[in-house]
């Protein structure tokens, strides 16, 4: 036993040193650096808010000037939002997933790792514009025209718009890799009705994230767009229009507060069964209000638009959306209730927290469905009962969950007890402090003060009341402070905690305080939703040698290998091997940045990093002929072998990778078709600006040389399936060359175009969605190219081909994509 | 594919039936928030406000329909006694979810489409 256990730490132990630090790709490793990063950013963005309360504390103060006091409630609130909320659950769900569904690491640990450095990046380019000056002043949510570059001509908005972007990518990375592990890497036996409550949470949010984040990549290109080339989305005089962008943030910033939201309730419902020693009542309702609330708050975007004049009928489905939603919200609140009711609940700080989010959550939840009614909203918008609102619902909802997660899985994740008297004088300092600072600001809004005013005139009735919140806001940045010397001073001087210090339940508790890199010696195998409750103490046993080799407790050969599992019931099917510590994602995070960021100094820095990306991807995904290559082995699924290695089709983590990928490349595409709509329901006439629609002749030779480069991959794909290299090289160097035909003729079709991207926005949008489109296939020829010089090595076998079949699988997607991109482009402007 | 170890499992109702139990409610939630909105400024250009009570009606059937895939599939698996078959337990969840899940949203269809009742499209 002794041996295993020693080829498990040697295996899944990194690197020492500078070098273990920066290939880094433990989940836990990375997990903890979200959340240590968003936690600093958290307490940056809570000293911006108090700058903000000083300076509004009285009437007429000077403490920041205009300019000033704008970037610092911007930076406040796009912190807080895209640099604290999001990262700090995704943190946390990278984190604890893992350990919760009894996997050894991530199904992507390199990606992981690519996606921390970007959030990292990006944040450091948001304060380094705030230290020189420059930072973002159009608020979080950036509306045009304000934003535009008529009224907007310093970098402020170029940082925002780029960091943004950037940053959109990091969310992404997280959330497919968080849905790939919860649906691929299971423990053995935890069909999905065994899910920890805060596995379907973290599940749901990262579901939001691909189909929201798009969206917002898409409105964010455009005003980059928009300010550095010249394009028209959202100019008036051009055809363009500024709701465009007010309905894509929204797409996104909607769903966006939900996605803060539901981790949150994760954490509650852990919180809950433990505090209260019994499991949650209403698995199954509480399961589906999370996806429900996450599908409904899809639904609800307008409610952030009713003062912009849509058609009242149109704005009243969406209040009857926003309402409804109240509906799942309510249950979990009664299933928690009826839990603690039942339960015999213990009085411990994380227990407290939850206590003040359900107060305060559904506080903020009535005022919610306030707003959700047209009338009441058009009274309110934009005064200071939204932002009364707003901090109920995420400060409640999230950060009191978050803090009392904090301090529940501490001594999990430090090994150490946090302090109990600390943490009560935490809570109580925050929640008297929140409810002191937030809730006279229903009773200012409703007295008529509108939001980021820098300040305001004597004798209308707000000077008390503002006093009142600036002091209640500094009660509750002392609780903050406090809650932090108690994690610092716990971490360093806290008795030490065992495996499951507050006798919890989930298999985060099986292992030790803190876990080994491994995760757990012996992969355990689920049969209830509370294993540590209700099975017997597997774990502190020595595992029979039948179990130790049916579910992977011995890697060979210095392999990290967990279960992979199949998607419903959690059967054994294969075992996934895991890469190791790698420097790539760290630069193909520069690269990447290069490419985004370089933009704000040169536009030619943009080329130059896509090629430097595609380098490190390269450099990424090239074999390693010093390890022993895994060979794709194709057994049929019915015969499940726990000793099998690596495999193709659905059970390979790497095909749901690139299934996500394409839903994340399908919500894109399918924005900009929205678009393309949008602008053209609003035009008089189409193509704008007189232009005749495009000739058809040339696009449609095109269409037919892109499906036939689909159809010889399609034939080239099939040959390696058989043994056959020459065909997938005569295969891959056809499609290769269509491919290239394509772009040429492209080229020509379009050097004879009348328009260009900065001519109205017909031009705009059409340029930009070729232009799109033809960036990925530009990306896949660079693509083909590594693939075909392995193959002319003789790198891919019949057995050895998921390279193949991913490159396969992009392409036809490309393809595929183009038909009803070639239907908006040239179909379409003769039928509108 | 995965689920179809999955679905032997799950005799003796389908896979597909679960799917639909689980999701068909929602999508048509989806489809009719998708399909009314948009369509507002043409019925008030129209005057056809009775499409839009049809995709209400339409859309409420088809939540209701799910909604009794699930109840039939809830039911035979609450009569299939296999306690130790592992997907009749996970079946009977995707089912009971299936039946919250249908009547959640079609409450949520109707709500969406009373405005249509009380309001002007050209308002």
């Amino acid at each position: 036993v002794a041996t295993t256990l020693d080829r498990l730490e040697r295996t899944w132990s990194p690197p020492a040193g500078l070098m273990g630090w920066l290939t880094a790709v433990n989940h836990r490793t990375v997990g903890l650096r979200y959340i240590t990063t968003a936690l600093i950013l958290f307490l940056i963005a809570g000293a911006q808010a108090l700058v903000i309360r000083l300076q509004l504390a009285q009437p007429g103060l000077s403490i920041l000037s205009p300019e000033a006091y704008n970037q610092v409630f911007t930076m406040h609130g796009t912190t807080m939002m895209f640099l604290f909320a999001v990262p700090v659950m995704e943190g946390i769900g990278i984190y604890l997933v893992p350990l919760m569904i009894g996997a050894r690491d991530m199904a992507f640990p390199r990606l992981n790792a690519f996606g921390y450095w970007v959030y990292l990046i990006a944040a450091l380019t948001l304060y380094w514009s705030f230290l020189v000056g420059s930072a973002p002043d159009g608020g979080w949510f950036a509306y045009v025209p304000l934003t535009g570059p008529e009224y907007s001509q310093g970098l402020n908005i170029d940082y925002y718009v780029t960091a943004i972007t950037f940053l959109e990518i990091a969310a992404l990375v997280a959330a497919v890799e968080l849905i790939v592990t919860i649906f691929k890497l299971r423990a053995p036996g935890m069909a999905i009705h065994r899910m920890p409550l805060f596995v379907w949470a973290i599940l749901v949010m990262a579901f939001m994230i691909v189909f929201a984040m798009p969206p917002l990549m898409v409105g964010s290109v455009m005003l980059a767009l928009d300010r550095m080339v010249g394009t028209h989305f959202f100019n008036v005089a051009q055809g363009g229009d500024p709701l465009l962008w007010q309905h894509l943030f929204w797409f996104f910033g909607h769903p966006e507060v939900y996605i803060v939201l539901i981790p949150a309730l994760g954490v509650v419902s852990s919180i809950v069964a433990t505090f209260t020693r019994r499991a949650v009542i209403g698995y199954t309702p509480i399961v589906l209000s999370i996806v429900s609330i996450g599908l409904l708050s899809f639904g609800l975007w307008v409610h952030h638009m009713y003062t912009t004049g849509l058609p009242a009928l149109g704005e009243n489905f969406f209040a009857a959306a926003s309402m409804m939603i109240a509906i799942p919200s309510g249950i979990q609140i009664f299933a928690w209730i009826a839990t603690i009711w039942e339960g015999k609940p213990v009085w411990r700080t994380p227990f407290l927290f939850v206590m003040g989010f359900l107060i305060i959550f559904v506080l903020g939840g009535i005022t919610g469905v306030m707003v959700a009614s047209v009338p009441f909203d058009a009274q309110v918008h934009d005064t200071y009962f939204v932002v009364a609102h707003f901090h109920y619902v995420l400060i409640g909802g999230s950060v009191f969950p978050l803090l009392g997660g904090l301090h529940y899985w501490f001594p999990k994740a430090i090994g150490k007890l946090p302090s109990e008297r600390l943490g009560r004088w935490s809570f109580w300092l925050l929640f008297l402090g929140f409810n002191i600072a937030f809730f006279p600001m229903h009773i200012t809004g409703f007295l008529g003060m509108p939001r980021r005013v820098y300040t305001y005139l004597p004798g209308l009735g707000w000077d008390v009341l503002n006093l009142v919140s600036t002091i209640g806001a500094f009660v509750f940045a002392l609780g903050a402070l406090v809650f932090a010397y108690n994690m610092v001073r716990s971490a360093r001087h806290g008795p030490l905690a065992d495996d499951n210090p507050w006798g919890a339940g989930t298999l985060e508790w099986a292992t030790s305080s803190p876990p080994p890199p491994y995760n757990f010696r012996v992969v355990p195998e689920v049969r209830s939703r509370e294993p540590l409750w209700e099975q017997e103490r597997w774990w502190a046993s020595e595992p029979p040698a039948e179990r130790q080799a049916s579910i992977v407790a011995d890697p060979e050969a210095g392999r990290r290998e967990t279960p992979g599992t199949s998607l419903l019931d959690g059967r054994v099917m294969t075992r996934v091997v895991l890469p190791g510590p790698s420097l790539w994602p760290l630069g193909l995070a520069i690269a990447v940045a290069i490419t985004f960021i370089g933009s704000l100094i040169s536009l030619w820095l943009v080329p130059i990093g896509a090629l430097l990306t595609y380098v490190a991807i390269v450099g990424w995904t090239w074999p390693n002929r010093a390890r022993p290559q895994a060979e794709v082995n194709v057994v049929a699924a019915e015969t499940p072998d726990p000793q099998r290695e690596p495999v193709a089709g659905s059970e390979a983590p790497m095909w749901w990778g690139i299934v996500m990928l394409i839903v994340i490349e399908t919500t894109v595409f399918a924005t900009l078709i929205t678009s393309y709509f949008y602008l053209s329901n609003g035009a008089a006439e189409w193509p704008l600006g007189g232009f005749s629609p495009p000739d058809l002749l040339l696009p449609t030779i095109n269409l037919g040389v892109l499906l036939l480069s689909g159809g010889a991959m399609y034939w080239g794909d099939r040959g390696i399936h058989q043994g056959n290299q020459r065909r997938l090289i005569i295969g891959l160097l056809i499609s290769f060359a269509l491919g290239v035909v394509f772009l040429v003729l492209k080229y020509i079709e379009y050097s004879d175009n009348d328009y260009l991207w900065d001519t109205n926005a017909y031009g705009s949008v059409v340029w930009t969605i070729t232009g799109f489109h033809s960036a990925h296939v530009i990306a896949l020829l660079l693509k083909t190219l590594t693939v075909l010089v392995l193959a002319w090595q003789g790198f891919f076998t019949e057995k050895r081909n998921l390279g193949v079949e991913v490159n396969g699988f992009y392409w036809q997607f490309v393809v595929v994509v183009w038909l009803p991109l070639y239907a908006v482009l040239y179909l379409a402007p003769r039928w509108l | 594919m995965t689920t179809e170890a999955d679905a032997r499992a799950t005799e003796p109702v389908g896979m597909l039936a679960l799917w639909v139990s689980v999701l068909g409610a929602k999508l048509a939630w989806l489809a009719h928030l998708a399909l009314s909105y948009p369509l507002v400024p043409l019925v008030c250009a129209g005057g056809g406000e009775l499409l839009l009570h049809t995709i209400t009606v339409v859309a409420l059937l088809a939540a209701a329909g799910t909604g009794f895939v699930a109840w039939r599939a809830w039911r035979r698996l609450r009569l299939a006694n296999e306690p130790d078959e592992p997907g009749t337990p996970r079946g009977r969840f995707m089912a009971v979810y299936g039946v919250l899940s249908s009547g959640l949203f079609a409450i949520t269809i109707v709500a969406q489409g009373l405005p249509t009742f009380v309001l002007d499209p050209c308002m």
